[in-house]
């Protein structure tokens, strides 16, 4: 946000205004309602998995006389436990690990997506500051080698790059899990430069800049205190957006085996185990992970199409 | 006559024709935009500046205030060379010398308050704080005729002429002495045209400013106005008082900008309206540069030579080969 600390009551009246109209677009759109409610129900799950998680998810039970791991949904162990969804190969609880794996995956998601804003937005910013000059080429040239990769090929030679699990950079070491959001933020910074530099472009054309120019303000000042709260829409728009290819990237690189390592709880490494028992009739082995990470990406997807139909100006007065 | 506050002095700005940088590698064909203008205004005066579009007048205004760097030429502002000011000179510089745009729906940031806007010149000044700043801000509405309820509104909240107040106070805020008028009334409406030029007379002359007054508009230039340049592709070809300018118009441009003032009378006789476009500023005609639209061509002399601008009767500045010196 800017670092322009307001005071005075009727800043924070007027801020409410925006925020109310904000509301009231959003609001009409029943399917971003929905994407936003799946999206709160994420949320939940992986700030609570804690307390929502019945057993640890990586202790292993013992399946009962006659029965053998995995096994199906309301099934008990030995001790009479029972598991809701059933349990993975090892008889690890799999309502439990697929909590604990939704939480993982938003915790990737999310750490991904802010380093790749912070990345990408700082590069357009300069980028479009700089329009025209060879700063700015050399930028974009850059943004477009990374976008001619099909992005899980790209994350997928970066993982290869720095090395499965933790990677030591001189004195730094990086745990698995950074790496992989490192490795995601990389991938998918150049589409936050490619926004940030259209939105810069699109604002220094206006008088506003102009004005702020006359009465004095440093370049730092007017990208930031002018221009970014401007570029803030569509940003937004875009990192919910992204937050579900990010999910996908996330997953897939957990199947693959690049990702996230056992034994911690991974939707995309449930996933790979589970390929082995689906003829098995194991279904809710697949099931579970595979439909957790459908109903993610199809929630930020549906937020995302919302709150650019909300914050987009131009679609918000047709509205009116 | 007063001392000249300000004085530009065979100001060139071209612009490169081609786009990027590697596009200029291979295409370096300029843009005249601004092709040796000077001019003076004095003190507590009104220069309107007047052209079609593409006539470099805004242009003109935007190396006036810094916002473009000039090819050549000086700017002297009191006694200062405005294109030799650099970092905190220019800075102090700018608290007085403001700019007023034409589009308010451009000019005010859509994510500010009025009060933010407003305050936003006196906070990169460092000029006043707390207390004393929104006592500034009430003030400074006042004087552009808005009341201190607008400070928590945003722009697409407002009317075009409020906008166009609130472009006017924050541009009064740091308290300059002088003001470009970028077109300040061409995007509003014509019933509140009147009130936003006569709010800036009287601003005028309560706070004893100085304007350089953009338009294309006639009428609103002669209402404002003391004295008149007329721009014609980057150069002026005529400057005068502007009583004088709209009675006894020299320059064959000037006169047909004036037949083309529509009359409110259906009784008068049909107006010479000029034919054709501005010619392509790139590459434009040679020797006078209106002689392709000419109703007063004089033939060879025209096409080769440059006319300049010379001193005829009464002190009006003409530059046309009908008013050769001495003739």
């Amino acid at each position: 946000m800017t670092r322009e600390i307001q005071r005075g009551e009727y800043e924070l009246g007027a801020h409410r205004t925006l925020l109310q109209e904000f509301w009231r677009n959003f609001r009409r759109n029943k399917l971003s309602l929905i994407g936003g409610v799946i999206v709160l129900f994420y949320a939940f799950l992986a700030v609570f998995a804690p307390l929502l998680a019945p057993y640890d998810p990586i202790e292993q039970f013992d399946a009962p006389r006659g029965m053998r791991n995995p096994m199906p949904p309301l099934s008990r162990d030995v001790d009479g436990r029972l598991f809701l969804l059933g349990t993975d190969k090892f008889g690890r609880d799999i309502l439990s690990r697929a909590i604990y794996g939704t939480r993982t995956l938003l915790q990737v998601a999310v750490g991904s997506i802010s380093i790749a804003m912070l990345i990408g937005i700082t590069m357009g910013a300069v980028a479009g500051y700089k329009a025209g000059t060879w700063v700015d080429e050399l930028l974009m040239r850059a943004v477009d080698i990374m976008l001619s990769f099909p992005s899980l090929v790209l994350a997928i030679a970066l993982v290869g790059a720095f090395g499965i699990g933790k990677i030591k950079i001189g004195p730094i070491v990086l745990s698995n899990i950074v790496k992989i959001m490192l490795v995601i933020a990389i991938t998918y910074s150049p589409r936050f430069a490619r926004v940030m530099r259209a939105v810069v472009l699109q604002e220094m054309a206006k008088d506003y800049v102009a004005a702020a120019k006359i009465s004095g303000a440093s370049s730092a000042r007017i990208l930031l205190a002018e221009i970014l709260p401007n570029a803030i829409p569509p940003i937004i728009v875009q990192a919910s957006l992204m937050m579900a290819t990010t999910v996908l990237t996330t997953s897939s690189l957990s199947f693959l085996g690049l990702g996230l390592q056992p034994p911690r709880p991974s939707l995309g490494l449930m996933l790979n185990e589970a390929r082995d028992f689906l003829f098995w009739g194991a279904w809710w082995y697949v099931v579970v992970p595979g439909g957790l990470i459908t109903l993610a990406i199809l929630g930020f997807n549906l937020l995302g199409d919302g709150l650019r139909d909300a914050l987009d100006p131009r679609q918000a007065r047709r509205r009116r | 006559m007063a001392e000249a506050l300000l004085s530009v002095r065979d100001l060139v700005k071209h612009f490169p024709a081609a786009g990027d940088w590697f596009a200029q590698i291979f295409d370096r064909r300029v843009v005249r935009a601004v092709d040796g203008i000077s001019f003076e205004i004095e003190r507590g005066t009104t220069l309107g500046l007047v052209g079609e579009s593409g006539s470099g007048k805004t242009t003109t205004g935007r190396i006036i205030v810094r916002l473009i760097e000039p090819t050549g030429g000086e700017v002297v502002f009191d006694g200062i060379d405005l294109l030799k000011l650099k970092g905190r000179a220019l800075k102090a510089m700018r608290k007085r010398i403001q700019m007023i745009f034409q589009d308010p729906a451009s000019s005010l940031n859509p994510r500010k308050t009025v009060g933010q806007i407003v305050a936003e010149p006196l906070r990169v000044h460092g000029m006043v704080r707390g207390r004393a700043l929104e006592e500034r801000l009430v003030h400074t509405l006042e004087l552009a005729g808005l009341s201190a309820r607008f400070l928590n509104r945003y722009p697409h909240e407002l009317s075009g002429g409020q906008r166009q107040r609130v472009g006017i106070a924050r541009a009064l805020a740091v308290g300059p002495e002088f003001i470009v008028c970028d077109e300040p009334v061409t995007a509003l409406d014509v019933s509140i045209q009147a009130q936003i030029l006569n709010l800036l007379m009287d601003l005028q002359e309560e706070l004893s400013l100085t304007y350089l007054f953009i338009a294309h508009d006639l009428s609103v230039v002669r209402h404002v106005s003391d004295r008149v340049a007329v721009m014609y592709l980057g150069k002026i070809v005529e400057i005068w008082d502007v009583d004088a300018i709209f009675s006894a118009p020299k320059h064959p441009y000037t006169r047909a900008l004036l037949a083309a003032v529509p009359r409110p009378d259906p009784e008068a006789p049909p107006r010479k309206v000029l034919h054709g476009e501005i010619p392509s500023p790139i590459d434009p005609p040679p020797g006078c540069r209106f002689h392709p639209r000419c109703g007063r061509f004089l033939g060879e002399i025209c096409r080769e030579r440059e006319p300049s601008l010379v001193t005829v009767d009464g002190g009006v500045r003409v530059a046309c080969h009908l008013y050769r010196q001495g003739a």
